[in-house]
């Protein structure tokens, strides 16, 4: 009886993951029905799935091992991780101006199956024959070529994997096929950058991705078999240019493999919001994963340039260390006294028998200062200022840099955007990421600066009183021109306030002077470029008034 | 050797070379004069062996330096990493089979012509491109006229004409020649893609 098709995989599964590793951390594959290709990985799972019914229709079962290898070749090494599959899909999108075209399957199946080929290139073979229909080639000529490329790579007659389209496409392509050899002559040693690769691969395939016939280019070929969608975090990351991605990039002009507008496209000063612009969803009707990645993008950002919120004056009870006792499994381990471990037991035996020095109160209910800030945000998001989703906006990330600052600081946050109306997170937030997301949002209008809220929220806080800070540029003192009883709501908010900061774009230094006089700080931005000294300045608003 | 094949030497039989174990030869003689001159006594010294091997008179030393004489250091290095493939078994059997077969003069002059007429597969290239390697190697082979195993002589020829990078280049350029025009197309796409996606400016 021959084996089952479980039997097969479990007998292969071995020698599939020996070709990449000696050791790998992946689960048995699984065999399911109706999924998009014959064998794909989940890179977030790690999890390789083999469709019983597309290798039982395409007589592909003899190639079970080559699949397997090759399914494990995109986890360990191409692209490897979602992070990377972010950074390529975000670079070809500044490379190929069509929705519908990626090479990025291609050139990461090829790089496995270059790998492999020594082993398997009679199943890889064999695969593309069965599951390719090359019959509207003329539609995605690209595809054609790739699987030139292999004929070329592996010394395959002509026609061995092109088939009976072989005469017309290189008639059409006349040279195709040494564009081809040079193609995989070359490729494979331009590692270890695999960004290197991949635009040197792609700069190549270009010139096949037009249409034969007058229509919008579209590709041919088996399904996708890398599954899985990069995190919000992963495509944040993606957002700015890697020193690799850069090095690649450089490579690529200097060797003439794209052009100088290329470059200009891909690493030049614009090439941040481009790179926003090519996230899935942009441009769409449901643009809340941009927003989600962009939420993700600022928290990073705002990493950067974190700093501690200055002390709100909070009691709390006094207390001060005991004498060093055992620690026993169960006692917290943040209460090890280390340095008294290894003074009196040595680094051996206070390994494995730490001592343990718990804090108690001198007397019952004695207290002293600790840290709980409070910080309320108005962040100025009317239409002079640009939108957070398609690009980096100061205001923004200062924004968030004080939110995380505060919630890093064990305090809290709440905050409220406003333009010609006012959107609002009011209940004190505690989540770095809700927070972040909430911080995201845009109005794009007039400016209305709402002091009626500001008045009501110093009534409302009592003692203590959080720190505030409004965020915005000169149309704020419009703002306060326009009711006499403004300037005195900000007085009172200035007074009262534990700080009152405001963060002002290119601000008038009469206006400078008036809100200081007042009692606020005040904080003045130049450009966009000042930003990282912006921070810096607003941290210095905090700890100290003028 | 018998008198007859020595007086009447086209008439030995020539020994199939199976092209694995030669290509691999050839790759591993390629990474020694990656970086390395060639000693041009040592060269001569080997093919040298080889004739006394066959059981043929070596070439003269006058003759094989009229024939090496326009060699720069490049071919050098090739023909020296030609003559070091002899090291391998398979290849060597070829080798000696064409020297009985054709005489020394053939085959050694065979070597030289090799390592002249490809002035591209230099050893950095040789060194990256098992293509590169595989195209030597058969070029060595189709001009001293040993048979390659498992192939026609037509079917080794066309081989070698496919991998021929002097022509390869030429027509990878012609090929660029002919995509400007869908390049052109592209250009525009991404043209009107920079104008959908690329970035708005506010007073900022």
């Amino acid at each position: 009886m021959s084996p089952t098709l479980e039997e097969r995989i479990a007998e292969a599964w071995p020698r599939a993951q020996a070709h990449w590793a000696t050791w790998l951390s992946m689960g048995a594959p699984v065999v399911g029905e109706g999924l998009p290709s014959v064998a794909q990985i989940h890179l977030g799972t790690r999890e390789v799935s083999l469709d019983r019914k597309l290798l039982a229709a395409h007589d592909l079962d003899d190639c079970v091992e080559a699949l397997l290898a090759h399914e494990v070749g995109h986890h360990v090494r191409y692209p490897g991780t979602l992070a990377v599959q972010a950074r390529l899909r975000l670079l070809e999108r500044s490379l190929i101006p069509y929705d519908n075209v990626s090479l990025l399957n291609m050139f990461t199946d090829l790089m496995i199956n270059e790998h492999l080929g020594g082993t398997y290139r009679a199943q890889f073979a064999k695969a593309y024959r069965a599951l390719v229909d090359l019959d509207r080639w003329r539609e995605g000529p690209a595809f054609n070529f790739y699987l030139a490329v292999y004929e070329e790579l592996w010394q395959m007659e002509p026609g061995a994997l092109l088939g009976s389209h072989e005469s017309a496409f290189s008639e059409a392509f006349p040279g195709m096929r040494a564009d081809a050899q040079l193609l995989a002559q070359d490729l494979f040693n331009l590692g270890p950058n695999l960004f290197t690769q991949y635009l040197f691969f792609a700069s190549v395939m270009c010139r096949y991705l037009a249409p034969v016939a007058d229509a919008k280019p579209m590709m041919l070929g088996p399904g996708a078999c890398a599954a899985g969608e990069p995190s919000p975090e992963d495509w944040a990351d993606a957002i700015t240019l890697s020193p690799q991605e850069r090095d690649a990039i450089a490579r690529a002009l200097r060797e003439g493999w794209i052009e100088a507008a290329d470059g200009e496209r891909l690493a030049g000063r614009d090439a941040r919001e481009r790179r926003i612009a090519g996230l899935p969803g942009t441009n769409s009707s449901d643009a809340r994963a941009v927003t989600e990645v962009m939420a993700a993008y600022y928290r990073q950002q705002a990493e950067k340039h974190l700093f501690r919120v200055p002390t709100r004056r909070v009691m709390a009870e006094a207390v001060v260390p005991t004498a060093v006792d055992d620690w026993e499994h169960g006692d917290p381990v943040r209460a090890i006294d280390w340095v008294a471990t290894l003074l009196q037991r040595g680094d051996a035996y206070g390994a494995s028998q730490p001592l343990k020095r718990d804090p108690v109160a001198d007397y019952e209910g004695l207290e002293l200062p600790t840290q709980r800030p409070r910080i309320e945000i108005y962040l100025d998001v009317s239409g002079s200022m640009p939108n957070p989703v398609t690009t980096l906006n100061a205001m923004t990330l200062a924004a968030q840099i004080l939110a995380m600052g505060a919630l890093r600081a064990e305090g809290s946050v709440r905050a409220l955007m406003y333009s010609v109306g006012i959107t609002e997170y009011w209940s004190w937030c505690r989540s770095e990421i809700e927070m972040s997301r909430f911080l995201m949002h845009y109005i794009g209008g007039g400016t209305e600066f709402p002091f009626a809220r500001l008045a009501a929220s110093v009534e409302e806080c009592g003692d203590p009183q959080p720190h505030r800070v409004i965020i915005t540029d000169r149309d704020f003192d419009a703002n306060v021109d326009s009711e006499a009883h403004h300037l005195t709501t900000l007085a009172d908010a200035a007074t009262r306030s534990a700080q009152l900061v405001l963060l002002l774009h290119q601000p008038a230094e009469t206006r400078v002077a008036k809100y200081r006089a007042l009692g606020a700080a005040v904080v003045p931005v130049g450009d966009l470029a000042d930003f990282p000294p912006m921070a810096a300045a607003l941290s210095r608003a905090l700890f100290a008034k003028g | 050797m018998s008198i007859f094949d020595r007086f009447f030497p086209g008439k030995a039989a020539r020994v199939e070379v199976p092209l694995a174990p030669a290509t691999a030869a050839m790759a591993r003689a390629a990474t020694l004069y990656e970086t390395r001159d060639a000693d041009g006594a040592l060269v001569r010294a080997r093919l040298a062996d080889a004739c006394r091997d066959a059981s043929v008179e070596p070439i003269e030393p006058a003759r094989f330096d009229a024939s090496a004489r326009d060699l720069d250091a490049e071919a050098w290095r090739r023909l020296a990493a030609l003559t070091v493939t002899l090291d391998a078994a398979e290849l060597r059997a070829g080798v000696l089979g064409a020297l009985q077969a054709s005489g020394a003069v053939v085959v050694v002059t065979g070597f030289v012509e090799t390592a002249k007429h490809k002035p591209r597969l230099e050893m950095g290239v040789l060194c990256k491109s098992s293509l590169r390697v595989e195209e030597l190697t058969r070029a060595l082979l189709a001009r001293i006229d040993v048979p390659i195993a498992g192939e026609s002589r037509e079917q080794s020829r066309v081989a070698l004409e496919r991998l021929d990078y002097e022509r390869v280049l030429t027509l990878a350029e012609q090929a660029r020649e002919a995509a400007r025009a869908r390049m052109e197309n592209l250009k525009k796409a991404q043209e009107e893609d920079d104008k959908a996606r690329g970035p708005r400016r506010g007073k900022w």
